[in-house]
């Protein structure tokens, strides 16, 4: 029993002794067992589907009882609170859940922090209602979603009260005047050198600070002025200014410039936009604005994160971006980072960490995986190509220093390819591994991977069904096949109808229906699952990787994986002989499991000269080392 | 940032109450269940958890009052204090992402969640014979007409018919729906309906006060599972 509910809690709770006393059985219709069963169901089901909200006394039970579960979800599913859900899973997917996501304003309107952390997972929730591409949720390009409109003039503000648009699109021309007048600036200054730069610095300081003032004046937030401008205005000037004046490049200044004032031009045009004059009042994530396709001009942008994620998972000069990199490796390939000894290459990866076994155990995926970011710099923008780089935390890099640190991510020159960056499943063997260079390689390999498919089922799984409750892989892996069936058909709103095939699944599983799970039993398994004396937690992955040389009909080094049960000296163990023919401690046993499973030597390692995917290494060693830490008196 | 601003703005200015010396009594029960759920949450499963505040809210609003209803809202029974809600069970992502907070229960929350839900069970039971709650003097909340209706046929005098224990039955799904396993309605109504209950003399409004807080307190109503 997981809680004990049965001694009746809520006598406790109301300081009152218990008189037992028993009653006849009821004779009331509806109290037999079977009707409770599907009601209670019926109301877990409709909480999980409709975003929290249980059969409200207003809905017609007894027709919704009529009919079948498989009915009763299809029904809840097209129930618009079903998006909610998806956002809701999304964003728990990607991370990013929080309790302000839920929030209601006072005049019943939500609001949608999450869109402003991800609008990928918007995006994704849109698309299952609307039987689009589900794995929308991995793509960079993202609509702009509009979640606030313009702000109020004050009458302060505007004393000789103008008309509102008036006074905006006043401001707004202001800030062109002011930014034509950087662009002279620019032009004149072009031949000013050493101290001069400067006074060059301050003045453009300025005239930058005027021009966002006239936009403030105007009224447009920030959140839509930073999408339609771009946060960075022009690197090379601010960062210029900020690292080195003497480094200053004028020409590529001048081109940056000239590329804002055509896109503040373009910023006019949203004064007319109904959307953000009145923002809609949104009941669900369907009616947020969205502007998409190269509307208003605005360039669609490369999201990976948004301002706000990159905030949240901030680098440092000295962090590597191992911060992200972690996030990449938990969110998306469910690789909690469990640290394991690893098999190194001989040769040198160039990396210091990543040659000391104990930190390589989590290190040598962790760091390849960091160098997608490599070129990222203070709130996500990328600095590739500008020989400077600027961190959260303010540090810069430039010319030799900014060398050294990308230095860290290239690759031997015997590698064959430039960078060491990329998704690690081996270090030993690379033909394993999936390289690349930038957020957008690893956006395809995130979308290429099955262990994104099964991390992503496995999360749906925790959400429906209860976190850390023990799932067969097996099982779990199976409901993963439909995700791999819709890639094969991009675009056509397959992988919205997988998703909403495996909530089915889940919704109509064993463990759903159980109260009071028992956190280490497993209550489902895949179709053709053979029984098991193995825990269900690893009897899957015990039986893919080893089992072929360790069976009862050829048990090597005298070990015997495929069952488990009570052992001739009364421990619950494998069959594990010694040389004369006596079965193993369970202490030693399961000492020399995890030596097996993390020796750095590879002649030891098993599954001896076969590849195993680290994700099944780390759930079969998590097992072992827990197994391990609770023998506790056991004769050696 | 604004949309902070925003969600922070909202929750202060509330005024509340609390019956502190009751709910102090209270506390005592949180500690017979501390010692097995923080073992839950050792093992990392949200099973055995709060479901949370803001789960719990909704639940309460679509059992007992008009759909739609917003006004509601059960940290009123704390006493205005905008940072309890961190204690409640909520999702949350300044620092680690993801991390569910307060879900475990322990003597602290377990006071608090009890402050709310008694003093809910208490503005209930006041309300016998209207269609609506009063909270904090000035705010009405209108109850859906399928509770007004169980409440209703309670709120006379005696409570309990011991022949008849439909009332009670209907009472119990109107507020605890079909979380609970039958057996734990059993004990409930065995309870209530024993002559030997503490309650068997009680006014009505003392009795429907304690059927809701034994409702509301029971886990299968506050935890996951
Ligand atoms: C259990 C996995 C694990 C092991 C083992 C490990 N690391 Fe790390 N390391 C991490 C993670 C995760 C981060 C990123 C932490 C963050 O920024 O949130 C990190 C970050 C770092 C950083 C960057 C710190 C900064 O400035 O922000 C350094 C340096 C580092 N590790 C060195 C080492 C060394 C040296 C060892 C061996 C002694 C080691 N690590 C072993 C997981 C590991
Ligand atoms: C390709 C065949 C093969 C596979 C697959 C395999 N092993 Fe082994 N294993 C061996 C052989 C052969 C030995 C004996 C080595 C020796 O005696 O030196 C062995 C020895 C062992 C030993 C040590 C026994 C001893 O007394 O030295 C352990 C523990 C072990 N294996 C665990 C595993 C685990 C766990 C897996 C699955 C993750 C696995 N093996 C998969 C072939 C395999």
């Amino acid at each position: 029993m997981i809680f004990s509910l049965r001694n009746s809690f809520w006598v406790l709770a109301a300081l009152i002794s218990f008189t037992s006393c028993t009653r006849s059985e009821s004779r009331i219709k509806n109290t037999d067992p079977e009707f409770w069963a599907k009601r209670a169901w019926l109301e877990k089901a409709s909480r999980a589907i409709r975003f929290g909200d249980g059969v409200s006394p207003s809905e017609d039970v007894d027709s919704l009882m009529s009919k079948s579960k498989e009915q009763i979800i299809d029904l809840f599913m097209q129930d618009k609170r079903f998006i909610d859900t998806v956002v809701d899973f999304n964003l728990f997917y990607l991370g990013l859940k929080d309790k302000s996501f839920f929030y209601t304003m006072p005049d019943g309107a939500r609001t949608y922090i999450g869109v402003e952390l991800s609008p990928h997972a918007f995006t994704a929730a849109r698309a299952v209602w609307e039987g689009k591409d589900y794995f929308s949720i991995f793509d960079m390009n993202q609509p702009f979603y509009l979640q606030y409109g313009l702000d109020s003039i004050s009458a302060e503000k505007n004393p000789t009260n103008k008309p509102e648009r008036e006074y905006r699109l006043e401001a707004l021309n202001q800030s062109l005047l002011e930014t034509d007048s950087l662009l002279d600036f620019i032009k004149s200054a072009k031949d000013h050198q050493g101290a001069d730069r400067k006074v060059f610095c301050e003045e453009a300081g300025k005239k930058l600070n005027s021009i966002s003032d006239a936009i403030d004046r105007s009224g447009v937030p920030f959140q839509i002025r930073d999408r339609f401008t771009g946060f960075g205005f022009s690197k090379q000037l601010i960062f210029g200014c900020f690292v080195d004046p003497s480094s200053l490049h004028f020409e590529a200044i001048l081109k940056e410039v000239l590329v804002y004032k055509e896109r503040l031009f373009k910023l006019k045009d949203i004064l007319d936009f109904p959307g953000v004059v009145t923002p809609p009042k949104v009941q669900n994530p369907l009616e947020i604005v969205a502007i998409k396709d190269g509307a208003f001009g605005i360039p669609d942008d490369d999201v990976f994160f948004t301002d706000q994620t990159w905030v949240l998972l901030p680098n440092s000069s000295t962090n590597y971006n191992r911060k992200r990199a972690a996030y990449v490796l938990k969110n998306y390939f469910c690789d909690d980072l469990t640290p394991i000894n690893v098999a190194l290459p001989s040769m040198h990866t160039g990396n210091k960490h990543a040659s000391d076994p104990s930190c390589a155990s989590c290190h040598y995926k962790m760091d390849p995986m960091a160098g997608f970011f490599k070129n990222i710099g203070i709130i996500g923008n990328d600095f590739e190509n500008t020989n400077v780089l600027v961190f959260d935390d303010g540090a810069t890099f430039k010319n030799e220093a900014l060398n050294t640190y990308l230095s860290a991510w290239l690759a031997p020159t015997e590698a064959g390819r430039k960078w060491n960056v990329g998704y690690i499943r081996s270090a030993t063997d690379s033909s394993r591994n999936s390289y690349g260079e930038s957020l957008r390689d690893l956006v395809t390999i995130i979308k290429n991977s099955s262990e994104v498919k099964q991390c992503l089922t496995k999360r749906m799984t925790e959400y429906f069904l209860g976190k850390d409750q023990v799932y067969d892989t097996e099982w779990v892996n199976s409901l993963a096949q439909r995700f791999e069936q819709a890639k094969a058909n991009p675009n056509t709103g397959d992988s919205s109808q997988a998703f909403k095939e495996i909530t089915k699944s889940l919704l109509l599983s064993n463990t759903f229906v159980r109260a009071d799970p028992e956190k280490n039993q497993c209550y489902d398994f895949a179709p053709g699952h053979e029984n098991s004396t193995l825990p269900c937690e690893i009897s899957y992955l015990i039986k893919k990787n080893c089992v072929q040389c360790h069976s009862s009909n050829g048990a090597a080094g005298g070990l015997d994986l495929s069952s488990w049960k009570t052992q001739g000296n009364g421990e619950t163990n494998f069959s594990y002989l010694d040389a004369a023919g006596l079965q193993h401690s369970k202490k030693s046993t399961f000492g020399k499991l995890l030596e097996s499973l993390s020796t750095a030597d590879e002649s030891k390692l098993m599954p001896l000269g076969m590849f195993m995917s680290p994700n099944d290494r780390a759930q079969i060693y998590k097992w072992v080392s827990r197994e391990a830490t609770s023998i506790s008196g056991g004769r050696p | 940032m604004r949309y902070w601003n925003k969600f922070c703005a909202s929750q202060v200015s509330k005024v509340g109450r609390c019956g502190l010396a009751f709910a102090l009594l209270m506390s005592s029960f949180g500690c017979s269940r501390l010692k097995d759920s923080s073992e839950i949450k050792a093992a990392g499963n949200r099973v055995g958890e709060f479901k949370g505040i803001f789960a719990t809210n909704r639940i309460i609003v679509t059992r007992l009052f008009k759909a739609g209803e917003l006004k509601f809202d059960l940290t009123r029974y704390l006493g205005g204090d905008a940072s309890l809600i961190e204690l409640l069970g909520v999702y949350s992502n300044i620092g680690p992402l993801n991390d569910f907070r307060n879900g475990t229960p322990n003597s602290l929350n377990m006071l608090l969640w009890n402050m709310a839900l008694s003093g809910l069970s208490k503005d209930i039971a006041e309300s016998c014979g209207t269609q609506q709650i009063v909270i904090e003097k000035f705010i009405r909340i209108d109850y859906n007409p399928h509770f007004a209706d169980r409440l209703g046929a309670l709120c006379k005098e005696p409570v309990i018919d011991f022949k008849n224990e439909e009332s009670l039955l209907n009472f119990w799904w109107a507020v605890q729906g079909f979380d609970a396993p039958r057996e734990e309605y059993v004990a409930w109504r065995d309870f209530f309906m024993s002559p030997q209950s503490p309650y068997a003399k009680a006014s009505s409004k003392e009795v429907i006060n304690a059927m809701l807080k034994t409702m509301f307190l029971n886990p299968y109503f506050l935890l996951e599972h």
